[in-house]
């Protein structure tokens, strides 16, 4: 069942050359996407026009059939969270109120001019906190939150915008590896109860092979591999990751 | 000819360091030089030369010491160890021999004289006179005396004007904080960067704010009293603008250092510009916003002070009074009284800032 489709996007930073060559993938509703190559292979541009974080030169993407760049950023940003390499939350701020920003965007009409938030926003930033395990957390400032319970913050940001797609842009490469798993779990487990289509960048192909159910390898801004965790061979690996570095 | 002519070229002052590359030296030689003719000419009324002369005599000496002697005065200290090329400190302090006249010559005398000529042109431009220091003398005494004997049965009343005069600085820091909020946000050039539209915005505040804060206070007050009258009021919205236009570029440039990432992340939730400022920007400037607002409180209790002067009651207008009536030993309680009030809101705002850091 096609539900993202991917026709054509490229995208180049002034007159310079492809920093994301024109790419054609579609992604069922549900899957789970690791995007991998080496760093600047354009996986974080190619994340970025998804949400149009960085308006593509060329082509188009589609979600459910209709055309992103048709709709206003709002609608399309209220339909695909997203989360980053750094939690980026307000340090002073509650975990609780960080939560509440990923309401922001459904704050439209007369609340738009005048911002509070309602109590059902509240109770769906309060779920999303405790989904992630951070419950307990709700009013401690986010300062005092070790990197990993940051990171969960994030995603709970990210929850409670509801949305159907979740972008994580190199969500776990700041982070030591029992707290990259915790991260990874949650991502899948939020793909797997709430049926979001999840597409992360990784530079770890371990990760990847164990969460993913979909690679997409990059590579000097090209796809040169798309297929599953168990099609990534270790000559593909060598291909996207080692040719790179001679 | 040629020869002759870098011979004379070598005698002015930079050019020995400008030909061993070192051209910011030599720049300031050949500046320092140029100084001490202009200013020579206008202070001597008559030609320069012999100063200039001078001048580059001794600026040529530190040079040829510089490049001649201290080439063979290493050699030599070298070999007094046996032919090594190495230094050794001994050998250069017997060859060093110190005389008082040869470290004379080695002061820097173009720098010394180029600091005595802009003194004394200056001092000549600022009709400087130590006769009028020491003939003043007694009437200053008297001055003091009386100053140091104030007449305390002024105290209410400079209580009165010190209470407005506070009340002034804090309604105008109020009022200023209402300017610079929102007005902070159109000068932040990473909030105003997304369309065309916004940077003309930020463009047209960012020059407004620059020609506000570029007029005085003191113009300001002016403006106002001729436009609302005497009074307080005048002074109040003299000390609205300025600490309205300080605030903004303090705060625009705190607006500008915060963390990108919140803002991003606000962004990419669908969060329109406006609830990003209020969500995601203006937590992070909590702490900032306090030191920044009380700086400006300081500032205004100390320029609500001086608006006295022209006309915006407070404590500067019967300051500005007894002054200009001689009665020194009443306008005393007044200066003191602001004193206390200076120092007080210093240390109490020093206080305050270390605390929320």
């Amino acid at each position: 069942m096609e539900f993202l489709r991917i026709a054509g996007l490229a995208k180049r930073f002034g007159a310079a050359e492809y920093a994301l060559a024109p790419t054609d993938l579609v992604f069922g509703r549900g899957q789970f996407v690791a995007v991998i190559g080496p760093s600047g292979a354009g996986k974080t541009t190619f994340l970025r026009c998804m949400n149009r974080m960085i308006e593509p030169s060329e082509g188009k993407i589609f979600i459910n059939g209709q055309c992103i760049s048709s709709m206003c950023k709002r609608e399309l940003r209220q339909r695909i969270a997203m989360v980053f390499q750094q939690p980026n939350l307000v340090p002073r701020l509650s975990a609780l109120d960080n939560v509440l920003i990923g309401r922001l965007g459904f704050m439209v009409g007369r609340r738009a001019l005048f911002p509070c938030f309602r109590h059902e926003d509240r109770m769906k930033a309060l779920t999303a906190l405790d989904r992630v395990g951070m419950l307990e957390y709700a009013v401690t400032p986010c300062v005092s939150l070790s990197g990993g319970q940051q990171q969960r913050v994030a995603i709970a940001r990210a929850l409670a915008q509801e949305a159907e797609v979740l972008l994580a842009d190199e969500p776990v490469a700041s982070l030591d590896p029992e707290n990259a798993a915790k991260v990874m779990e949650l991502l899948m487990d939020i793909n797997q109860q709430d049926g979001v289509t999840v597409l992360v960048n990784l530079h770890q192909i371990d990760l990847a092979r164990k969460y993913a159910n979909t690679i997409v390898a990059f590579k000097a801004g090209r796809m040169v591999f798309y297929g599953t965790g168990e099609e990534f061979m270790d000559e593909h690996y060598r291909r996207v990751f080692v040719a790179a570095a001679s | 000819m040629n020869s002759n002519l870098s011979i004379a070229l070598n005698l002015l002052p930079g050019v020995g360091y400008m030909h061993r590359g070192k051209y910011l030296r030599g720049a300031l030689d050949l500046a320092c030089f140029i100084i001490v003719l202009v200013t020579g000419r206008a202070l001597l009324s008559a030609d320069s030369a012999l100063l200039a002369l001078l001048v580059m005599a001794s600026s040529a000496y530190r040079m040829a010491y510089v490049v001649h002697m201290s080439a063979p005065f290493f050699q030599q200290a070298g070999r007094a160890v046996g032919g090594r090329k190495t230094l050794d400190p001994l050998g250069m302090i017997a060859m060093l021999k110190p005389r008082w006249w040869v470290s004379v010559l080695n002061w820097p005398w173009l720098y010394i004289v180029v600091v005595a000529m802009v003194v004394a042109y200056l001092s000549r431009e600022t009709e400087l006179s130590w006769m009028q220091i020491v003939m003043g003398a007694p009437g200053a005494l008297d001055m003091a005396k009386d100053f140091l004997s104030p007449d305390w049965s002024h105290l209410p009343n400079a209580l009165k004007y010190a209470m407005q005069t506070i009340a002034i600085a804090i309604l105008g820091t109020l009022c200023g904080i209402l300017i610079a909020v929102p007005v902070s946000v159109f000068c932040a050039k990473n909030l105003m960067q997304a369309t065309p539209s916004t940077r003309l915005v930020y463009y047209v505040a960012r020059w407004g704010m620059a020609v506000v804060r570029a007029s005085p206070t003191f113009l300001l007050g002016l403006m106002f009293v001729a436009w609302v009258g005497l009074g307080p009021f005048p002074g109040v919205l003299a000390i609205t603008v300025f600490s309205g236009a300080l605030m903004t570029k303090l705060l625009s440039e705190a607006i500008e250092s915060v963390n990108p990432g919140p803002i991003e992340a606000a962004t990419a939730t669908g969060a329109n510009l406006f609830h990003v400022i209020l969500f995601s920007v203006f937590p992070q400037l909590q702490t900032v916003f306090i030191a920044i607002s009380l700086y400006c409180l300081e500032i205004n209790i100390h320029s609500a002070t001086v608006l006295g002067l022209i006309g915006a009651q407070g404590i500067g207008m019967p300051i500005h009074e007894y002054l200009s009536s001689l009665a020194y030993s009443s306008a005393s309680v007044y200066i003191l009284v602001v004193m206390v009030i200076t120092v007080g809101t210093d240390y109490a705002s020093g206080f305050v800032r270390s605390r929320i850091k």
